[in-house]
């Protein structure tokens, strides 16, 4: 089990709703290196879930390029996605329970994810038992899942979710609905994966303090990527098109169709606004 | 293993909608299996049925020769043939050889009579056994017989009168040493051979009696044309069943016969030809009936299973997120359905089993054998493979839909309207096809599946008009203060899957009522066919010195006359109708006479057919009467003679004296009549040989017996008419006139050469009352208006006065006539001599009305009672289909109810957030609770009501098509009107089943929408 690596290209996804279409992402570009750990902020409608379904392989992209462990998913078959996720990515819905079968037991549930790995890989997988022993959720293995609280769901999802073994986890908000301790589990659950089995995680999450825990966080808007935080420190993105988002607060006073001039000022840029 | 435990482990977590799914299945597969099975018994219950019915005519094998030469003795011949029947392949099937040698007809004489009859002489090994003695023995040797008690009534024969049997053993005449009661001629005994068969002369005057039974030794060497040996083996139909007909068909084919002019008597393969129509029609009518219910559970397995992975569409789409093949998540999402499709397997074999078992004790001949064939075990791999498929179109949908949409619930409907369009095309297709098919005719079997198709297009066309109806009553209940009623219309315009349920329920209830309504059209008919066919409750064919001595029995026996009646039924010859002659005053207490029948009731053709006429003149011991002849001229003598009938209806005649002028006493003893005779006229007879004219005016002035004086009514009144000199020629004069006078009856005569010239007394109708045919017409007598003629009890011609028309006469049918007996035998100049001798008892006849009967000389032979006739009409198959229906249309009410049931709660969990949100926004939870109600009871009933009027349809259309419910039973014109009681309780029985369920799922699923439930995240 190690870490893969992802390449947006000027990713794009359109669909289509009440015959308009719509786009979802204008051109993404991002690369998240193996072992690392990405959180996707924004607000809701800003496309963090598409690109994260995009990563899962269960939407199509429109245009640019997505590479996941060196395999472009545009190019792939149905099939070969179906292997990708068997294999490569593990995804972690919205909800604990949504990624559980209700009325079996946790131990059963990472069988079931480990299903579909074909039989040459699992040798290498950690038994059901194992994964969730090295999980710390040995304790709860044999319990029927409803019983289970919402921190223990949500951490068995997380099990469940690299049951497979993949190289890179996806997750949806793993934090949310969550009490402070339960999150706390959750992202020392998320750090533990990503340590002991070098795995790359990109998350959801509205959460400044869980994307502060990761090693890198994108902020998405309106389909792009806005800015991306280091270790606290929030940076524009050059896009590959030359374009740089503004941040929100310059936004509200310099509002689209303000005309500005770039000058070069050293290593920096010096943007003046001008009148109309 | 691991997807096994997981798949059961999910089917107990959803336990309620899994024991759904495994009694729909089970339900599916037990009918299936049921439809062969009971196809399967009903036929053994036919067969049985048949052969017992049917009797040895068509069971029994025979081996026979006739015609001996004499170059081989008889007793060889009669060892060939019972060799030829001997043979082992017939042994598992039939009884032990019985062997008979017989002359078919002989002229019996008598030293002092000459030739006095005709029969049969045989000897049987088995008949002394079977015959029940009046008095002497059984043959034992050479020169012996034994004759019937009717027989010896008729021939005056008695226990040592010796009379020569006509063939050339043996040497002499026999002599009767036993005189035998008359028995069932069809009884197995007989070998289909009845001999019983007395009858009327055939046109040379020499009438033939019942068998002459002689001993073995006496027809081994009987020398005669038409001689004949038999050696026969009955059939033992309790071990016959329907894989046994081709060994037995290849066994009466089998084996060689000694003697090639011996001749092989094995009507059984004919018999199963015959019977294999019926049997095809009852084997396919059970798998048209049931298979209905098995395409009505599939169709509820479609329902329920589509809304079951429509809840279990994230599981799935959880399977396809771990990477799960599409085949695989199928196999995922189809698991638990299969696995309960296959527990279903033994459950529904099991029960399939334990249904044809109850359906056959309870429907069938008893004792018929239940056995699981190979076309059982078919039907129940056919109805699982039936269930996946179901199972997979209705998963399909969900099934294949992206991982996204899955965990959305949301599916694309765009081919939708295509698929239904083409859905409702071939329904219909089939519907108008299958009216077509009934408005040719149709056959018995597939006609059954009219009503289901009909339904089925009816149901469609419903569910495509019902959105838009509720679409435009939202428009008025928009305008509406009521919410509950916009709300209820609006959810019934928008949820196209909601009507699903309306189809099922229109074809469940379609079933239902159809079957229930042609069952008890079907039943009625079947009653009045048994009534008509037997007549009264139960029938007694008894034997009876005479057929007077009947009707003076069954009086004795029942004086009140509401026990029992006396009847005579004669078949009419050459196409003509039987005579039926009852007792008619008790018509109306005994006989199970419909209203229907004819215009008048039974009380009032009691007195029609019997009124009131003279008295009768009995006299006894002697006859006297005096005379004063005021006028005669006579070129011969005159003789006065009186005519009597015995209380046998034997008639007497006795001279009294030659007719002199002037006053004159003419007496006579008559020692047969100790007891009272009737004087039926009086004759002025002359001699045979003369041609001349007689006349002469006779005044009877008093008659008298042994006792005294008798009154005969010669003052006044009409006791006294002139007897017609001919019956059939109403151009021939009457030679007599009566006119009553205060010194006594003046009677004048005038004859010429042929016409005999008497006065009779007039104690019966000249012109016999009768009941004809609605359709037939009778002979008229010349151009009397009213009268006309038919042939009495003793086949002569008699007078008869149509009095009303009936279109059915009980036993006699369309073209039977109807008489009085009591004047019908007066009218008959001669004594009956074919007559089927009936006892008809009413429902309230005591049990002990047989012995009071034996007791007054009536013996049973053998009886009917319309019970059994019933019984049998019951059993015919596509009465046996029809119960079966009924069976299978209520379990497919039980299977819409089970739909319902589902659908209430899978929608219930598929609302819940809609109907919070709602009492969220402040709706009261009395108005959805009420809009729930309105919204489920539009389309039950809906469903249901479109269903009922189907069925109602359907079987005015089936019931006249089908003759077997009504117009092939044999009986009067059936009736097809709607018997409302039972379909009125039926419909009251799902109308408050569909209110409480209406009641109870509207609380179900509001009681489930809390406003709390919105705080849950919502898939």
């Amino acid at each position: 089990m190690s870490g893969i690596s992802v390449q947006c290209d000027g990713l794009v996804h359109i669909y289509e709703s009440g015959g308009e279409d719509i786009v979802a992402l204008r051109g993404i570009d991002l690369d998240v290196a193996a072992g690392e750990t990405l959180a996707l902020v924004g607000p809701s409608g800003s496309g963090k879930s598409t690109l994260l379904n995009l990563f899962a392989g269960l939407l199509p992209p429109s245009a640019g390029r997505l590479t996941i462990g060196g395999e472009d998913l545009g190019r792939m078959t149905e099939r070969e996605l179906t292997r990708l996720r068997s294999t490569s990515v593990g995804t972690v819905l919205q909800g604990a329970a949504r990624n559980l079968l209700p009325y079996a037991t946790p131990l059963d549930n990472v069988r079931f994810a480990q299903r579909s790995v074909p039989r040459k890989r699992r040798s290498d997988l950690l038994s059901a038992a194992d994964l969730l022993r090295s999980l710390d959720l040995e304790s709860v293995a044999q319990q029927r899942v409803q019983r289970l609280s919402g921190g223990e769901q949500q951490r068995v999802a997380l099990a469940v979710g690299v049951a497979n073994g993949p190289g890179l986890l996806l997750a949806d908000e793993p934090t949310s609905q969550l009490d402070r301790d339960a999150r706390e589990q959750v992202l020392g659950l998320l750090t533990r994966i990503n340590e002991q089995f070098g795995m790359t995680i990109v998350l959801v999450t509205h959460d400044p303090d869980v994307s502060a825990t990761l090693h890198r966080s994108i902020a998405m808007r309106d389909g792009r990527i806005g800015s991306e935080g280091r270790r606290g420190v929030q940076y524009a993105v050059v896009a590959r098109d030359g374009s740089v988002p503004l941040p929100d607060h310059v936004l509200e006073q310099w509002p689209a169709g303000t005309r500005v001039s770039i000058e070069p000022d050293g290593d920096d840029l010096r943007i003046t606004r001008r009148p109309t | 293993m691991y997807a096994v435990r997981l798949a059961l482990t999910a089917l107990w977590w959803r336990r309620s909608l899994s024991a759904m799914i495994l009694l729909v299945a089970a339900v599916a597969s037990s009918t299936a299996v049921v439809g062969p099975l009971y196809g399967r018994s009903a036929e053994e219950s036919l067969l049985r049925d048949q052969l017992t019915a049917k009797g040895p005519a068509v069971s029994s094998f025979a081996a026979g020769i006739t015609f001996n030469t004499g170059s081989v003795p008889t007793k060889t011949l009669l060892a060939n043939v019972t060799a030829r029947a001997q043979n082992p392949a017939l042994d598992p099937w039939y009884g032990p050889v019985q062997q008979s040698v017989s002359v078919p007809e002989t002229v019996l004489t008598r030293a002092t009579f000459g030739t006095f009859a005709r029969a049969r002489v045989q000897w049987r090994a088995s008949a002394c056994a079977a015959l029940v003695l009046e008095s002497g023995t059984c043959p034992t040797g050479a020169h012996q017989a034994m004759v019937s008690q009717l027989a010896a009534a008729a021939f005056k024969l008695q226990l040592g009168d010796r009379f020569d049997l006509g063939i050339s053993s043996p040497d002499g005449p026999v002599q009767v040493v036993g005189i035998y009661q008359r028995g069932d001629g069809s009884a197995p005994v007989w070998g289909g051979v009845n001999p019983f068969d007395a009858a009327p002369s055939r046109n040379d005057g020499v009438d033939r009696m019942d068998s002459v039974f002689v001993d073995q030794a006496t027809m081994m060497s009987a020398v005669d044309d038409t001689w004949r040996a038999d050696a026969f083996r009955l059939m033992i139909v309790d071990r016959v069943r329907l894989d046994d007909l081709d060994p037995i068909i290849a066994a009466t084919r089998a084996g060689g016969v000694t003697d090639p002019s011996a001749q092989i008597f094995a009507p059984f393969p004919g018999f199963v030809d015959d019977l294999a129509s019926d049997r095809s029609a009852v084997r396919l009518a059970a798998i048209v009936v049931t298979s209905q219910l098995v395409l009505l559970a599939w169709y509820v397995l479609f329902l329920i299973v589509a809304s079951s992975t429509e809840e279990r569409a994230a599981e799935v789409a959880l399977a396809k997120l771990r990477g799960m093949t599409a085949g695989a998540a199928t196999v995922f999402g189809l698991a638990e359905a299969v696995l309960l499709l296959t527990l279903a397997i033994p459950l529904g074999l099991l029960i399939g089993i334990g249904l044809d078992r109850l359906l056959v004790a309870r429907i069938l001949l008893p004792g018929t054998p239940v056995s699981v064939q190979w076309p059982a075990v078919a039907a129940l791999l056919l109805s699982f493979f039936g269930g996946v498929i179901a199972c997979v179109i209705a998963a399909r949908r969900t099934l294949a839909a992206p991982v996204l949409d899955q965990l959305r619930r949301a599916s694309s409907r765009r081919t939708a309207g295509l698929r239904a369009t083409a859905i409702d095309g071939i329904v219909l297709t089939l519907a108008a096809a299958g009216l077509y098919e009934l408005s040719r005719g149709g056959s018995d079997s597939l006609t059954l599946f009219t009503p289901g198709l009909l339904a089925f297009a009816v149901g469609l066309i419903g569910i495509r008009f019902l959105p838009l109806v509720a679409r435009l009553a939202e428009l008025r209940t928009r305008q509406s203060p009521r919410v509950s009623s916009y709300l209820a219309i609006r959810q019934i315009a928008r949820r196209p899957a909601g009507l699903r349920i309306v189809v099922l329920l229109t074809v469940a209830m379609a079933l239902a009522v159809f079957s229930v309504d042609c069952w008890y059209v079907a039943s009625g008919n079947r009653a009045l066919a048994a009534r008509a066919t037997i007549g009264s409750t139960e029938v007694l064919h008894v034997q009876a010195t005479s057929t007077a001595a009947l009707l003076n029995a069954v009086r004795a026996a029942d004086p009140k006359g509401s026990e029992a009646m006396a009847v005579v039924q004669v078949r009419g010859t050459d196409g003509s109708g039987d005579l039926l002659a009852v007792d008619a005053q008790r018509l109306a207490a005994v006989s199970a006479w419909d209203p229907s029948w004819s215009a008048a009731s039974a009380t009032e053709l009691g007195a029609l057919l019997h009124p009131v006429t003279a008295p009768s003149v009995l006299v006894r011991d002697r006859v006297t009467l005096v005379l004063n002849t005021t006028a005669l001229t006579a070129p011969v003598p005159i003789t006065v003679a009186a005519e009597l009938r015995d209380n046998g209806n034997r008639t007497l005649h006795v001279p009294l004296g030659l007719l002199v002028k002037g006053q004159s006493t003419l007496s006579a003893p008559i020692p047969e009549c100790t007891a009272d005779c009737r004087l039926v006229a009086i004759g002025f007879d002359r001699p045979l040989v003369t041609t001349e004219s007689t006349k002469g005016a006779v005044t009877v002035t008093a008659i008298s017996d042994g006792r005294g004086p008798v009154a005969a009514g010669l003052t006044a009144g009409a006791s006294w008419r002139p007897q017609r000199a001919s019956i059939t020629d109403a151009t021939a004069p009457v030679p007599t006139t009566v006119a009553p006078a205060a010194d006594g009856l003046h009677v004048t005569f005038a004859t010429d050469a042929s016409e005999p010239a008497r006065v009779e007394v007039a104690d019966f109708p000249e012109a016999v009352p009768l009941l004809s045919p609605a359709s037939g017409s009778l002979t008229q007598f010349g151009n009397t208006p009213g009268i006309a003629y038919a042939a009495g009890v003793d086949d002569s011609q008699i007078l008869v006065r149509p009095v009303s028309a009936a279109s059915w006469i009980p036993r006699a049918g369309r073209t039977g006539l109807l008489v009085d007996l009591e004047y019908a035998l007066r009218a008959a100049p001669r004594q009956p001599q074919r007559p089927d001798l009936q006892v008809w008892l009413s429902p309230t006849a005591s049990p002990q009305i047989e012995q009071r009967l034996q007791a007054t000389g009536v013996s049973v032979n053998t009886r009917e009672s319309t019970a059994s006739q019933l019984s049998l009409l019951d059993r015919d198959g596509t009465a046996l289909a029809l119960r079966l229906f009924i069976a299978a249309a209520l379990a497919a009410l039980v299977l819409a109810v089970i739909a319902v049931v589902t659908s209430v709660f899978v929608g219930a969990r598929r609302r819940e957030f809609e109907l919070a949100a709602m009492r969220s926004f402040g709706t009261p939870r009395r108005t959805l609770l009420r809009a729930g109600r309105s919204e489920l009871l539009v389309l039950l009933l809906v469903g249901t009501g479109l269903g009922g009027a189907t069925g109602l349809v359907a079987a005015r259309a089936v019931l006249p098509t089908v003759p077997s419910l009504g117009t092939g039973l044999g009986g009067p014109d059936p009736t097809f009107a709607v018997v409302w009681p039972p379909l009125l309780i039926l419909s009251a029985v799902v109308l408050v089943t569909i209110v409480v369920l209406a009641h109870l799922a509207a609380r179900l699923i509001v009681d489930a929408a809390a406003p709390e439930r919105l705080r849950e995240v919502q898939a």
